[in-house]
């Protein structure tokens, strides 16, 4: 449990005032919120490179800092390990003599060279100057880097921000491996929401300082209100189960509760690797595995009556839970289904044409396309 | 082939170049780190303190020097009751006016390096458990070690160079505070240009050689510090 209380002093960087016990236990945790919000001032805190604030954190019932009792654990001592948006790597070492630098003053080492190498692909990097290595690849030493140094909690301050799609992709499924494998507490900061819904299981919403919202990564981005405060397109994240998968041409097929679900996507496309069900297991893609997929509220329409008889692949019976006015023209639809949530964006004319209304069964046409997987789920 | 006072000369001028170095380095390094870390509104003040050795004539230092060793007044007197020797006119007194006279020459290229540096990196390092001597001596250091090459080498060839103020705080005592530059102005006055010659020549040569190596050693990191 991470316990933080923070109050802005006039001398402090960013307005910060915020309190909050975090568990670390329950998955990586998200931090999410618009710019100059305080997240990475935040994570500076945490690590001790930031003072000026008063309060205090502990970290499970240690005190680290606390401006009242005048406790201060320095940053070498806390033994959090904090990865920059930049990875600020030491030029004057090699990617083995960086590893080496955080592997050799580790409290207590609990992870070898070897497997760090492995998480983030590094084997034939590691006596490379650091100067020779590509954006995606410093970030993947600079995680690996703070990971061998074994700290208690793991902060992550926008890792992919300077990352092409490919790196990303890479890092992300490095770091989805490492979780798995060793349950490390990691706290993710990002701008990035589907960043957050593939690595996050808790969210924190920050805005100006404070905390907007705190809870589930799942439920809190499927609330609309979120979609809107966070000006990004109204979009849902339901949790499918992987049925059946194939390359040429790419299809995906799904399980979203009890009804199928389709999307002209690929497993590579979705993981970032040449994916084969024999080799599955590797990626964590078996078939019955939970992934995320995305489909945005733009993507689809609402029926009274099943139509499959169409080219939309997908007709999911749905309940309406909610409806409310996006602007003068437009409405956005909840519907609910199997305890997840889609949304729907219609027009106010369809609203009436349609006689919508609250606890409505409907239908949600949407095509194979509109559904993005995002790779496997570590929510749930 | 140099004689006997030229070498002692010589002996002298190397054994201060060196202390001096050595006392630069030492002293040099912890203050110039603070000045690169130091943002106080004394900073500008502080700078110039430090600086004013480049502009000010040497005499002027030497001058206010030799009035500062005096045994009447506090720093002479603090020598003298210490190693009950007087501090003007010994190799100590000409040491003490060394450090402060080529004191800029070590600060500014080591403060200019520490401030290049930023903080990004020793925070990076803090927070895999390195603590502040072992970020200096792991980090910092390997990273700025050609500034601390330029540094030294800057403080010892100035050394070499001094005359003005070795003259005020030590006169001319051979084998005790005489350095090549003052045995040379002794040569010149007694008309032995010969003798001159060949330490003038050694100390143009000494120069070349410092300037080449320095600029050697900052050619893979940019731009030429000097010359």
């Amino acid at each position: 449990m991470l316990s933080v209380e923070l109050l802005t002093e006039p001398s402090s960087p960013t307005p910060l005032q915020l309190k909050a016990d975090i568990r670390l236990d329950q998955g990586i945790v998200g931090v999410m919120g618009p710019s100059g919000c305080g997240k990475t001032t935040l994570l500076r805190v945490l690590a001790g490179l930031e003072t000026r604030y008063q309060g205090q954190i502990s970290l499970s019932g240690q005190l680290l800092w606390s401006s009242e009792q005048k406790v201060n654990c320095k940053p070498e001592l806390r033994n959090i390990g904090l990865v920059f948006q930049d990875a600020r790597l030491f030029s004057h070492l090699t990617v083995a003599g960086n590893l080496a630098f955080a592997l050799k003053r580790a409290c207590k080492a609990l992870f070898t060279i070897d497997q760090v190498v492995q998480w983030f692909g590094l084997s034939e990097r590691l006596n490379s100057a650091v100067s020779t290595l590509s954006g995606g690849e410093r970030q993947r030493v600079a995680v690996a880097r703070a990971v061998i140094h074994s700290p208690t909690l793991l902060l992550l301050d926008e890792p992919f921000v300077a990352l092409d799609l490919p790196n990303r992709l890479i890092l992300l499924n490095s770091l989805k491996q490492l979780y798995v494998d060793t349950r490390l507490p990691m706290i993710f900061v990002s701008h990035d929401i589907n960043d957050i819904r593939q690595l996050c299981r808790q969210l924190i919403l920050l805005d100006k300082g404070q905390i907007n919202q705190q809870g589930e990564t799942f439920h809190l981005l499927n609330q609309l209100e979120t979609g809107l405060t966070l000006a990004q397109p109204v979009a849902a994240t339901v949790l499918c189960r992987l049925t059946e998968a194939f390359e040429d041409p790419p299809l995906t097929h799904l399980q979203l509760g009890n009804q199928q679900l389709v999307a002209a996507q690929s497993m590579a496309e979705s993981i970032g690797a040449d994916f084969s069900f024999e080799q599955s297991a590797e990626f964590g893609c078996e078939l019955g595995a939970e992934l995320n997929c995305l489909v945005n509220a733009t993507d689809i329409s609402i029926g009274l009556s099943p139509i499959i008889d169409c080219s939309m692949a997908n007709c999911l019976q749905v309940k309406v839970d909610n409806i409310s006015w996006l602007d003068q023209q437009n409405v956005v639809v909840k519907l609910g289904l199997s305890e997840q949530l889609l949304y729907a964006q219609i027009t106010g004319y369809s609203l009436q044409r349609l006689g919508l209304k609250v606890g409505m069964t409907v239908y949600a046409l949407f095509k194979a396309s509109a559904v993005k997987v995002l790779g496997v789920s570590l929510i749930k | 082939m140099l004689s006997l006072i030229d070498q002692q000369a010589l002996w002298v001028t190397v054994k201060l170049a060196t202390a001096t170095t050595i006392i630069l380095l030492l002293l040099g390094t912890p203050l110039a780190w603070w000045l690169a870390k130091f943002n106080g509104r004394s900073k500008p003040f502080i700078e110039a303190l430090i600086a004013l050795p480049l502009i000010l004539p040497p005499t002027v230092l030497g001058f206010y020097l030799l009035i500062a060793f005096s045994p009447q007044n506090l720093p002479g007197q603090w020598w003298s009751t210490v190693s009950a020797q007087p501090l003007a006119f010994s190799f100590y007194g000409i040491l003490f006016g060394s450090v402060i006279y080529s004191l800029p020459f070590v600060i500014q290229p080591l403060q200019n390096a520490f401030t290049q540096l930023g903080t990004e990196l020793e925070e990076a390092a803090a927070v895999l458990g390195a603590g502040p001597f072992d970020r200096f001596f792991h980090l910092i250091l390997p990273l700025t070690q050609k500034s601390f090459i330029t540094a030294a080498t800057l403080g010892f060839a100035h050394t070499v160079g001094e005359f003005g103020v070795v003259l005020m705080i030590g006169g001319n005592i051979p084998g005790e505070t005489q350095v090549l530059s003052i045995a040379l102005f002794d040569h010149v006055e007694a008309l032995e240009y010969n003798e001159a010659h060949t330490l003038a020549l050694g100390l143009v040569v000494f120069s070349v050689v410092v300037l080449t190596l320095i600029n050697s050693i900052n050619r893979k990191g940019g731009s030429r510090v000097i010359g």
